[in-house]
C-alpha cells in the first residue's frame, strides 16, 4: 500500500506562547519547532500499516526550506521519500494547502492519505476534507482506530458516547488523533539514512483566503494563570486572601 | 440577515456546545437565528432551542440522510442555506460540527473559520471574528469575506445563554433527498463499549497513587478487565 502523510512544522510551546511584538506570529526566537502529536501519530500508523501489508510511506510538508528538519525526522521513523513543497513565507490558508497537496497527489498517486486531524497551529479542522473534495475521494477524520486491508480501510471513532465506524473504498484521505498508536522513537539506523536522503522539492502557487489574520494576541485568562502575590514574608497577607477566595482556608 | 445554525442532540436535548453556537448566533446584530436539526423520529426540541433564540427550526430525519453521514449532513445545510438566504452557518467545534462545516465548505468553496469566540459585522459584509489557535492558547483577530460566513464556536466560548424574549419556534419538517455519492462515507454506529478501543485494552495504562487529587482519604486509580477504569478510595 503506498501512504502519503501530510505533516506541518509548528513551533514547540510549552503552557504559554508568546507573540512577535507586531501581532503577526508567533515568537519562534526561544523555541523549537516539530510536528503536531496528531501527526505524528499519522507518520507511525502509516509505518505500521506498511509493515503489515507492504508498500512505501512518503511524507510531505507544506511550508519553508527549514521544514525539511521535519520530513527528516518522519524518514528516521521509517518513510522512505519525503517532498518538500516550498512556500515563500506566506502562510497557505485551507484551501489552498489542499489544492497543493492534491496536485503533488495527482502527480504521483497513492493509496491513502493520512493528516492530523487538524494543525496544531492554526486549528483549521479542514484540510483533509478539502483535500479529499480535490481528489473527488472518501474521507474520514477524527480517527482513533484504523485498519486497512487490500481495498479498503476501516476507521473508527467514538463521539457522544457512540462508537462510530466508516469503511472506505481506497484510495481515500484519512485524519487521525493522537492516540490511535504510541509512536516509536527513530531509530540510529534511521536517523542516518534520513540524514542523507533525498528530498523531492516542489513550488505550489500561493493563493489568497478568505479568511484574513489581522492579529494574534494572548488570551487575559492564560496570561492571568500565573501572578507574583509579592516577595518573602510580605506576600504572606496576599497569599492568605487568595487562598480564602479559591476556599481553601474553609 | 438570516443566520443558520446546526444544532446537534446530546440525547433528548440540544447539546450545550450547540446553545453556545446560538447564543454566539444571536450577537450577529438584527438577526433571524434558524436551526437545523437532524434527529430521530419523535424527538422536538424545538421548545429548547426556542429559548436560545431559535425563531425556526429545521428538523431532518436521520434515518433519510443515513444517521450521520457528514457530506450528506452537509449538503442538507447548502440546500437549507440557500432557501432561508443565510448569510452565516454556524455550528458548534465539536468533532461533527468542524465537520459538517468543512464539508459544507468543500461542497460550497467557501472559507471556513473553525473554533471562534466572538463575531460581529464588519465592513463591506465581512464579519470580524475573534478564533482560538494552539488550543485556546493564543486567540486570532480576524477578517472573514464571504458570501455566507461558516462559523465553528468554540465549545468554551462563553456560557449559553437563554434569549431575553423568545418566542415560540417555527417547526419545518425538511423533506431532504441526497444522492447516493454523499451517503458513501456513512457511520454504522453502535454503543461505546461494543468494540473498539477501551482502556482495558489500551496499550499504555497509567496509574496515580499517593500524591494524586483524591477527594478525601487516600484514593487510586485502578482498572479492571470487567471495568474500564474505576475510582476506589481506602480510608485505611
Amino acid at each position: 500500500m503506498e501512504i502519503l502523510v501530510c505533516v506541518k512544522r509548528v513551533p514547540t510551546v510549552g503552557g504559554t506562547i508568546a507573540v512577535t511584538p507586531d501581532g503577526q506570529q508567533v515568537d519562534t526566537r526561544m523555541s523549537g519547532f516539530s510536528i503536531s502529536p496528531h501527526e505524528e501519530c499519522a507518520v507511525e500508523e502509516a509505518v505500521q500499516i506498511t509493515e503489515r501489508l507492504g508498500g512505501t510511506v512518503s511524507v510531505l510538508t507544506l511550508g519553508p526550506e527549514a521544514a525539511v528538519e521535519q520530513l527528516r525526522g518522519a524518514l528516521a521513523l521509517g518513510a522512505s521519500r519525503a517532498v518538500l513543497l516550498e512556500t515563500d513565507g506566506r502562510e497557505f490558508g485551507p484551501a489552498a494547502t489542499a489544492a497543493a497537496i492534491a496536485a503533488e497527489v495527482r502527480a504521483r498517486p497513492c493509496d491513502l492519505v493520512l493528516l492530523g486531524n487538524e494543525a496544531a497551529d492554526t486549528g483549521d479542522y479542514q484540510v483533509g476534507i478539502r483535500l479529499a473534495y480535490e481528489l473527488g475521494w472518501p474521507v474520514a477524520t477524527g480517527i482513533k482506530e484504523l485498519s486497512a486491508s487490500a481495498g479498503e480501510v476501516t476507521a473508527r471513532r467514538e463521539y457522544r458516547g457512540v462508537q462510530e465506524s466508516y469503511t472506505l473504498s481506497l484510495p481515500a484521505v484519512v485524519t487521525v488523533k493522537e492516540g490511535i498508536n504510541l509512536p516509536r522513537y527513530p531509530s540510529l539506523r534511521g536517523r542516518l539514512r534520513a540524514k542523507s536522503a533525498a528530498v523531492e522539492r516542489s513550488e505550489p502557487a500561493w493563493a489568497p483566503d478568505g479568511l484574513r489574520t489581522e492579529l494574534l494576541r494572548v488570551p487575559a485568562s492564560v496570561l492571568h494563570q500565573a501572578a507574583v502575590l509579592g516577595h518573602g514574608i510580605d506576600a504572606v497577607p496576599e497569599l492568605v486572601r487568595v487562598l480564602g477566595e479559591l476556599g481553601v482556608l474553609s | 440577515v438570516t443566520v443558520l445554525v446546526l444544532a446537534e442532540m446530546d440525547g433528548p436535548s440540544p447539546a450545550d456546545a450547540s446553545l453556545r453556537a446560538l447564543t454566539l448566533a444571536r450577537s450577529l446584530g438584527d438577526s433571524c437565528v434558524q436551526t437545523v436539526v437532524f434527529t430521530d423520529a419523535g424527538e422536538l426540541p424545538e421548545a429548547a432551542l426556542a429559548e436560545y433564540g431559535a425563531s425556526d427550526v429545521h428538523v431532518v430525519d436521520r434515518t433519510v440522510v443515513g444517521g450521520y453521514a457528514p457530506q450528506a449532513w452537509a449538503r442538507v445545510l447548502a440546500g437549507l442555506a440557500d432557501q432561508t438566504g443565510a448569510t452565516a452557518v454556524l455550528a458548534a467545534g465539536t468533532d461533527r460540527g468542524n465537520e459538517v462545516l468543512a464539508h459544507l465548505g468543500a461542497i460550497t468553496g467557501l472559507p471556513m473559520a473553525a473554533n471562534c469566540v466572538a463575531v460581529s459585522a464588519g465592513s463591506g459584509g465581512s464579519l470580524e471574528i475573534v478564533r482560538q489557535r494552539w488550543a485556546g492558547l493564543l486567540l486570532e483577530e480576524a477578517v472573514l469575506d464571504a458570501p455566507v460566513a461558516l462559523l465553528t464556536v468554540a465549545t468554551d466560548a462563553g456560557a449559553a445563554e437563554p434569549a431575553g424574549a423568545p418566542g415560540p419556534a417555527v417547526v419545518h419538517q425538511v423533506a431532504a433527498s441526497v444522492a447516493d455519492g454523499d451517503l458513501v462515507v456513512r457511520a454504522a454506529e453502535a454503543p461505546a463499549g461494543a468494540g473498539g478501543a477501551s482502556l482495558a485494552s489500551a496499550r499504555v495504562s497509567s496509574a496515580a497513587g499517593a500524591g494524586s487529587a483524591a477527594p478525601t482519604g487516600s484514593g487510586r486509580w485502578t482498572s479492571s478487565r470487567r471495568c474500564s477504569a474505576a475510582w476506589s478510595e481506602s480510608r485505611g
